[in-house]
């Protein structure tokens, strides 16, 4: 025990000696921490407004679709396949054009019974359910027309009163869409996506959601066979959805088309979890950034800290108690950053999960869970470790007669830049001379800039993408500037860390090369050149961690293009609409196959 | 204080580098030499800070060398040397560009006797070339081999005297540098 508080007292009043230090080590760590909260707490965050959607309107566990009458019997065979315990509809549903507010707008009119249905009935937030003449808007597409209750609409050139508006979990909310109609979807296309394509007739371009009557719909169309229809399952173990979908979706274009509640969720939270994902990889970024910053910081510390090791060591201290010591003062730093990156992500969390219109509840922000404190805490101890240990290990296994000489830890030599540098004019001699003597330091300058170049590079390019006009599927402009602001954050932490880190290493630079910078003036070098040489000497490795951090983007990262269809990293692709039609176009989130978010992070993203 | 009828108390840091790097060099009691180059790399980069080309400043880095006894210690680090063959590399390293005059500061201060000796005995044939060497330092004994003597006393000049017999002769006998 007493080893113990000897070991907790040297640590504290070291870094007490050296608070400005201490605080920059701590705001490295903190970046990353706190990034890496607010990544995982919108993890946590994503799913409840959905979830609250889904229990308040007993949402399906698997929404069934077909695209004409003659499938109605598929329909009535799922209704009794073995799993399902309930089922409403089947619904008929038909293609229309709406206009309100003077604006015109592609729907899917599904129809409903007045009285309230088993499963999925949509939660009203305005008005009354569906009655004659009556249509009930899906909230996040009624927030987009700015039609309330009572305002006249027309459905391809009827007259309707929007009577209410309301919430569904049967399908993501508006901008999002399941295309549940035999003339197919195209959700998220830009004008530059439909110039010279060649569309099927009646495609509906970016389709919201209404209710009516059976009936109505029926009089929208009269031509049975044009009519699509929808049926809502609930199942008996719904975490079983998905499996129930690949065992009851047949591969003939005739049969329902299956949608499980979890397609329904990733598609209704997509927003979250995109910006989850940015954060995410933001504070991986930030962390190895941290990593580097504190390998640098840690390492100056060191050598300073030499002649304290030799003393501790004459003293009768062991190597590994010497090491316990240096490493600490990391260790409670590393602490303290991680329980601050928790309170402060927490705290500005809410300001990020705002939820859409389109489902209940308010998102807030769900208590810290066990699994996001260790994490965060796992993290930012790893950054100490991974910094400090292999210097903590070397200054413990010093000469104590050395130590207390307080010698320098000689240069490396490095001949072959020694050799190349001889052919250079004086400043570039001098400063491939001083890179040369800490190839290390070199090396954590190149890494820190190609990691801060690349994050900055994959972050303006999304930005690129999320202010093309109109919006990208999926999202609203109050959702786009979300993401903006996101982005915004994350390049900003990350040019602040990558300047502190730029600081440590120019300082560090500079201290080491006080003498052999004065013997090169007393061998003829002039001050100018001794300057020139010590700058060149950072920027030449910025330069390259700049060409590397570009060139690795550029050549895996490029923005949607609409010249490359049916590609996985660019464009819009198709995707099967549920009614059978081969006519659904979305838009993929094409950051998702950037290199920066590889497998092994999706794991982290459920 | 002027050097080749030039004064040079009152010049700016840039001609005071080119004076360093043309007509004054340098040899310091700590021998002051890069630790991660080689005898002859050190040996060779005031003539590349003069703007040598890479073979000139090789080959006259390697001649020095051998005038100095280390020719086979020209690939040697710092590490590798002896306190008197770094001594040594540090005198190559002054005469790289021919200067007007070698300031020697201490130059045996962290050296025992036979390196002393193996010092002295270079400064002495560097002499007899025509070379003019500036020698501070506090032990007699070295101040006795010079031909002229200047004292001083906290910073401030005492006297001068001028000797005759150079550094290993009849007086480097009497003072005891003799083996």
């Amino acid at each position: 025990m007493g080893r113990i508080l000897l070991v907790g007292r040297l640590a504290v009043r070291d870094l007490r000696r050296r608070r400005i230090e201490a605080a920059l080590l701590l705001l490295a760590i903190m970046a990353a921490t706190t990034t890496l909260t607010l990544g995982l707490v919108l993890r946590d965050a994503a799913s409840d407004p959905y979830q609250s959607t889904r229990e308040a309107t007993n949402g399906p566990d698997v929404v069934a679709s077909v695209s004409q009458p003659a499938g109605l019997s598929g329909l009535e065979e799922l209704a009794g396949a073995p799993g399902v315990i309930d089922h409403s509809g089947p619904y008929p549903v038909t293609p229309a054009e709406l206009q309100a507010s003077g604006r015109t707008s592609d729907v899917q009119a599904v129809g409903r019974d007045a009285a309230p249905a088993s499963v999925d009935q949509p939660e009203l937030v305005q008005g009354s359910w569906v009655s004659d003449g009556g249509v009930v808007v899906e909230a996040a597409f009624a927030n987009v027309l700015d039609v309330r209750v009572g305002d006249p609409v027309t459905l391809d050139g009827r007259s309707f009163e929007v009577v209410g508006v309301a919430v569904t979990a049967a399908m993501p909310s508006y901008p999002e869409a399941s295309c549940i109609v035999p003339v197919g979807c195209m959700s998220g296309a830009t004008p530059d996506d439909l110039a010279g394509a060649e569309l099927p007739p009646g495609l509906l371009l970016n389709p919201g959601l209404v209710w009516l009557t059976q009936a109505d719909v029926r009089s929208l169309t009269p031509d049975p066979d044009s009519r699509s229809y929808v049926m809502n399952l609930k199942l008996a173990e719904p975490a079983e959805a998905r499996a129930f979908v690949d065992a009851n979706q047949a591969a003939s274009l005739d049969a329902p088309g299956l949608e499980s509640w979890e397609e329904i969720l990733e598609e209704a939270t997509h927003l979250a979890r995109d910006t989850q994902i940015l954060l995410l990889i933001g504070a991986w970024l930030l962390g190895l950034l941290a990593v580097a910053s504190l390998s640098v910081l840690v390492g100056g510390r060191m050598a300073d800290q030499t002649r304290r090791v030799g003393l501790l060591k004459a003293v009768g201290g062991t190597p590994s108690l010497v090491a316990a010591v240096l490493l600490a003062e990391y260790v409670l730093v590393a602490i303290v950053a991680a329980a601050a990156g928790l309170a402060v992500g927490s705290l500005t969390a809410p300001l990020l999960t705002e939820s859409g219109a389109g489902l209940m509840g308010s998102a807030g922000t769900p208590s810290m869970t066990m699994s996001t404190v260790g994490l965060v805490t796992a993290v930012a101890l790893g950054v100490a470790a991974v910094a400090t240990v292999v210097p903590a290990v070397r200054a413990a296994r010093s000469s104590t007669v050395n130590a207390l000489d307080d010698a320098a830890r000689p240069p490396r030599r490095t001949g072959w830049l020694i050799a190349i540098s001889a052919r250079l004019p004086v400043p570039l001699l001098l400063a491939l001379r001083v890179a040369a003597r800490r190839p290390r330091r070199v090396v954590l300058g190149v890494v820190s800039i190609a990691i801060t170049v690349s994050g900055i590079f994959v972050a303006l390019v999304l930005n690129a993408f999320l202010t093309t006009q109109p919006p990208p599927a999926g999202y609203d402009h109050a959702q786009v500037e979300l993401l903006r602001q996101v982005l915004l954050v994350v390049m900003v932490t990350l040019l602040s860390l990558a300047a502190v880190n730029a600081i440590f290493i120019t300082w560090a630079t500079v201290l080491d090369n006080r003498h052999s910078s004065a013997l090169a003036r007393a061998l003829g070098a002039t001050p100018r050149e001794v300057s020139a040489a010590l700058a060149a000497a950072q920027v030449l490795p910025a330069l390259v961690g700049a060409i590397l951090g570009v060139s690795r983007e550029a050549s895996h990262c490029s923005p949607p293009s609409t010249r490359s269809p049916a590609a996985t990293a660019t464009g819009p692709r198709f995707r099967r609409s549920g009614s059978g039609s081969p006519w659904c176009w979305q838009p993929c989130s094409w950051w998702r196959h950037s290199p920066l978010f590889p497998p092994a992070w999706a794991a982290a993203v459920p | 204080m002027s050097l080749n009828g030039r004064r040079i108390d009152d010049i700016g840091e840039k001609a005071l580098a080119r004076m360093r790097r043309t007509d004054v060099g340098f040899v310091f009691q700590a021998f002051h030499l890069m630790e991660e180059l080689t005898a002859v790399e050190n040996v060779e980069l005031s003539a590349l800070l003069a703007g040598s080309s890479t073979r000139v400043a090789r080959r006259r880095a390697e001649g020095l060398l051998g005038r100095v006894g280390l020719a086979d210690r020209a690939g040697f680090l710092p590490s590798a040397l002896s306190g008197g063959q770094r001594q040594r590399v540090a005198i190559a390293r002054a005469l790289s560009n021919e200067p007007v005059v070698v300031l020697a500061d201490e130059p045996t201060g962290n050296l025992d006797s036979a390196a002393t000796l193996d010092v002295l005995r270079l400064f002495e044939s560097l002499h007899d070339a025509g070379q003019t060497l500036v020698i501070v330092t506090h032990d007699a004994r070295i101040a006795a081999t010079a031909d002229r003597l200047i004292s001083m006393r906290d910073g401030a000049f005492v006297d001068e005297t001028r000797l005759s017999g150079g550094t290993t002769g009849r007086l480097g006998a009497l003072v005891g540098l003799e083996d």
